[in-house]
């Protein structure tokens, strides 16, 4: 990454009574779209909230564009649109109250993209909120965090809970918020599908630990799940990249990470012969990692 | 932009909550009307105790709505995305709900010092006990509003109002009872001394203390969520 960064975290550290966030190192460069992939209960929402300056982590830097958080986060919300899942507007109130009020509070607040989203979203600014449904809420959350023009989108599971529909809506409005280069967004999910579509860098997070962060193309490239048949019933050899070892009789399936020829040479030395050699989906990927981590953690 | 996003978290409050803020207004309004027009010790205090509601029931109901729901529904996570900290989203929270309980309690307790001495209902003697009673309201307030904001909890703002409701009534039965208080209550003239100077003095700053105390340990707090 040489890009300036629009945010960049160092050893980020937060203890709860069940749970600890350990040492999460985090940047992402301007202009790109980070996935925050995890498990429920991974830690994802809490290193978006560090990010925002609603929690204070117990050690470790955060630096949002170029402000330091939290305690620089007057300054930095003005550029940041932010939505979490259990983020409410005020039922008793109409959108149209909504953007009136952020619009008093952003300069950068742009008018005709906020009436553009509204059509697009099929929204009416009449609507009071409470006769919203969930997807509907979502998208007025959504547009009254994008018409205010942010350098950074982070956004805390945004499309939980939503149909098929809403949900390419929202992920499609995301990318269109990025057609301004400098513009990057922090996303977090447990959907893999959500990250493979939109996320140009990927991070896994198990327990409060971050497990993998790389490149999209680099985390698919890397992957590989190997066939191999063993006749012989030869011992594995000791593959440091392997990540997961099933077997059935002679056929042997082996998940490796960083692939390599090198690696191949040396399953075949070792007496076993390949059958095929696949490449894996970011949900098979993410699987994979979590159960690794799970023995490492075990 | 500090100021000016207090300011807008305040009258974006206000907004909010304008038309049960004017319907208790009303209620007010009308219990006023009742004591002064209806002859007669009942309507005034069936006029009074609709003037208590009022100011009761516009300061439970700011409390619960700019405070407890905002948590309970997660609207606050929704004002904590817009560019301010926890000091200007606690300084806001306690000034709206302190200006408008104390815009209430000061126009309801004139009119209710009006009309009881302009129409004879108690004598004057018990002018410096009801100034102490009405007074004696602004510190509950306070603590249930600090309560709120600092647990941000319906259950413990619940058992905080049920207690003071008994403190407040044991401390005025203890004051109604001090000689140098309770020997002029029926009397025809007030009598201002030393003990009914303290007692307000002690009640207005106990009332001006704690949301201060409620600022500081806000400040300290390290998470907002």
């Amino acid at each position: 990454m040489n890009a300036p960064l629009a945010l960049d975290c160092k050893g980020m550290n937060k203890h709860y009574p069940h749970f600890q966030l350990q040492n999460v190192d985090l940047s992402i460069e301007q202009g790109t779209v980070m996935g925050l992939v995890g498990p429920n209960g991974a830690g994802k929402s809490t290193i978006l909230r560090i990010i925002m300056g609603l929690v204070v982590p117990d050690s470790g830097s955060v630096k949002v564009l170029g402000y330091s958080m939290p305690g620089d986060q007057v300054a930095a919300k003005l550029d940041i649109g932010f939505i979490a899942e259990d983020m409410r507007l005020y039922e008793s109130e109409t959108i149209a109250f909504h953007m009136e009020f952020i619009k008093s509070i952003f300069d950068s607040w742009d008018d005709e993209y906020a009436y553009t989203l509204l059509r697009r979203f099929d929204l009416k600014k009449e609507q009071k909120v409470k006769g919203l449904s969930h997807g509907q809420r979502v998208k007025a959350t959504l547009l009254l965090a994008l018409a205010r023009r942010p350098q950074l989108l982070v956004f805390d599971e945004p499309t939980t809970g939503l149909d098929p529909a809403a949900r390419k809506e929202v992920l499609d409005e995301m990318m269109n918020a990025l057609e301004d280069e400098t513009r990057s967004i922090l996303f977090s999910s447990h959907n893999t599908l959500d990250a493979e579509q939109i996320s140009d860098y990927i991070t896994f997070i198990y327990d409060g630990q971050i497990i993998e962060s790389r490149d999209k193309e680099e985390f698919l490239d890397g992957w590989r799940r190997l066939r191999l048949i063993n006749m012989e019933n030869n011992p594995l050899p000791d593959v440091s990249n392997i990540r997961d070892i099933q077997t059935s009789g002679k056929l042997c399936t082996v998940t490796v990470n960083n692939y390599n020829d090198t690696i191949l040479e040396q399953l075949k030395s070792a007496g076993l012969s390949v059958d095929t050699i696949e490449r894996l989906t970011l949900e098979e990927i993410f699987l994979s990692n979590v159960k690794y981590a799970k023995e490492c953690l075990s | 932009m500090t100021n000016t996003i207090v300011y807008k978290l305040i009258s974006n409050d206000l907004k909010i909550n304008q038309t049960p803020i004017l319907l208790w207004s009303l209620t007010a309004v009308a219990g006023i009307g009742v004591a002064y027009l209806i002859p007669g010790l009942v309507a005034a205090n069936i006029g009074f105790c609709m003037l208590a509601g009022a100011i009761i029931g516009v300061g439970i109901h700011m409390l619960a709505h700019t405070v407890l729901f905002d948590n309970l529904k997660g609207t606050h996570i929704f004002i904590m995305s817009l560019p301010l900290n926890f000091k200007q989203y606690t300084v806001a929270k306690l000034s709206v709900n302190l200006v408008v309980f104390y815009s209430m309690w000061a126009l309801l307790s004139a009119a209710c010092m009006y009309v009881t001495f302009s129409r004879g209902i108690f004598p004057a003697g018990s002018l410096p006990m009801m100034l102490m009673v009405l007074l004696s309201i602004l510190p509950v307030y306070s603590l249930m509003l600090s309560m709120s904001i600092l647990t941000q909890s319906i259950g413990y703002t619940v058992v905080t109002t049920v207690t003071l409701s008994f403190v407040t009534s044991a401390y005025l039965w203890k004051i109604v009872y001090l000689e140098s208080v309770g020997a002029y209550v029926w009397g025809n003239q007030a009598v201002w001394n030393n003990t009914v100077f303290s007692i307000m003095i002690i009640q207005v700053l106990t009332a001006f203390i704690i949301p201060v105390l409620t600022v500081i340990v806000q400040f300290r707090k390290k998470d907002v969520i």
